[in-house]
């Protein structure tokens, strides 16, 4: 127990160096506009199919399960604030950032630990350069950009997914539904889930990242790392999303 | 007359460790300007390690390497960029970036310091590929290389910027004779021609007279004997007629 508390620390602090690290070769120029511009489509635009589908079918279940509750009371006609809450506040947020974490970091770990273990990270330095510049720095930027617009989107697909099923299965009005959600909603609960979904995109790149470029041993280390990477993201973003949320109600 | 020039990269005292593990115990050596040194030693002695000091990859517990007349000692990543411009590496297995063409390898240094038009970049490329005998091969990817051609495009990228210094990895390590031979002459007639300072680490001794004009033998983490090719045939040292026994 106190060895893997140690390495959770060690960890931890790896994270911190990296971090620190990142943002100030982010800030130092040249300003490396098209590796961003690579990022923000490989982990934004490719990612939209999968966020898309896992929303959609989120939605739909959502709008089942609360659905067939809420006729039981006579209550179903507010299924939609039920459900523009629960997206934008959690499931928005928190599923994205599992499945970016799970298609995006895995992708990260993967790519920088196999570069580790086949000696380019070190061929970048001895070339004079700086791989956190080139490969850590944009992949960070790409994430925390991209993972709150995946949000939006993601929150609108699943919202679309609820609305099939209250008009399809609960004979609600699509007009109603909407309304009532719009009504009952305010930009603080968008807001705060897009709070987090910045939060969320550091944490799943810069934990990649640092795994990706801890990684050592061949092919069996880079397994290793990828595997991990994605564990502590998830773990990260969910035990994150409780402090999040606490701080986000404080806020208000 | 070479041991009388200036040293161009100066080791003192190299100490290093790692998990607890010492693999440097105190290795001193000077290389002078334009002088080719081969370090030998067997598998796991610290060959590559030694070589990695040279260009700050990796900081010394205890000791100091000089490069020119500077110590590399407490020189931050950025500082050691200068270094490196000057010092550059060629590793064990190439390390080309495997997302990237022949062209976007050699180029990729000339890009990042050389401020060149993009035509002035592809000529130098031209120009480099033609010295290591690979001409029309600027559109291959790495995966589509052997192993001696990945190892010749890495020596193109090294030498791209006109390095004052080269540091080799194990340069003939998983070819076949014909091929090493091959890197051999290379490195030879690259190194005349520039002129400029190399560092090759190696277990192959046949390769390391080829190659080289002064040897150090690594053991147990030190330098246990150093001489020229006639000093290496001429040593009593029980390892190294052991190098030489095995090798001719």
């Amino acid at each position: 127990m106190g060895e893997a508390f140690k390495r959770f620390l060690e960890q931890l602090g790896d994270v911190g160096v990296l971090t620190r690290e990142c943002i100030r070769q982010a800030l130092r120029r040249p300003f490396e506009g098209h590796l961003l511009i690579e990022q923000l489509d490989n982990v934004g635009v490719r990612s939209l199919n999968v966020v898309n589908l896992t929303a959609i079918f989120t939605g739909m279940v959502l709008a089942l399960q609360m659905g067939q509750f809420l006729t039981r009371f006579g209550a179903k006609i507010y299924i939609s604030r039920i459900m523009g809450l629960s997206l934008f506040r959690e499931m928005g947020p928190v599923l994205t950032a599992l499945m970016i974490g799970a298609r995006v970091g895995a992708g990260i770990t993967a790519e920088l630990g196999s570069m580790k273990v086949t000696e380019q990270i070190d061929a970048m330095r001895a070339l004079a350069t700086s791989p956190v510049k080139k490969l850590v720095v944009p992949r960070v930027l790409a994430t925390v950009m991209m993972l709150p617009v995946l949000t939006v989107i993601s929150d609108a697909v699943g919202l679309a997914g609820g609305l099939v099923i209250a008009v399809a299965q609960l004979g609600l009005s699509a007009e109603y539904f909407f309304t009532s959600m719009v009504q009952n909603t305010s930009l603080g609960d968008l807001t705060s889930g897009l709070g987090k979904a910045v939060f969320f995109g550091y944490l799943i790149s810069i934990i990649a990242c640092s795994k990706g470029l801890g990684a050592s041993g061949g092919a069996d280390g880079v397994g290793r790392a990828t595997t991990s990477a994605v564990v502590a993201a998830a773990i990260g973003v969910l035990v994150s999303d409780f402090f999040l949320t606490k701080l986000f109600m404080a806020i208000g | 007359m070479k041991a009388a020039a200036r040293p161009y990269i100066s080791v003192r005292g190299l100490f290093k460790s790692f998990n607890g593990k010492p693999v440097l115990q105190g290795v001193d050596f000077d290389v002078a300007e334009g002088e080719t040194l081969v370090v030998l030693g067997g598998s796991g002695e610290g060959k590559s390690v030694i070589l990695r000091h040279l260009n700050g990859l990796i900081a010394p517990d205890r000791g100091e390497v000089w490069i020119d007349g500077r110590s590399l000692n407490g020189l931050d990543e950025n500082q050691l960029f200068d270094v490196r411009r000057k010092v550059a590496m060629v590793f064990q297995l190439g390390a080309l970036f495997d997302s990237q063409t022949v062209y976007g390898n050699i180029s990729y240094p000339l890009r990042e310091h050389a401020a060149l038009s993009e035509p002035r970049i592809a000529a130098r490329v031209t120009e480099l590929l033609g010295m290591v005998d690979l001409k029309g091969t600027e559109q291959l990817y790495p995966a589509e290389l052997s192993g001696g051609m990945k190892k010749r495009v890495a020596l193109a990228r090294a030498i791209a910027l006109e390095p004052r210094a080269v540091l080799y990895d194990e340069p003939t390590t998983g070819l076949d004779p014909i091929v090493t031979g091959h890197i051999n002459l290379l490195i030879r007639s690259l190194q005349q021609r520039l002129g400029f300072t190399s560092v090759v680490v190696t277990h192959d001794l046949r390769s390391a007279f080829m190659v080289g004009d002064r040897f150090a033998l690594l053991d147990h983490g030190r330098i246990r004997f150093s001489g020229t090719a006639e000093e290496v045939r001429g040593s009593h040292d029980q390892l190294m007629q052991q190098f030489l026994k095995a090798a001719f």
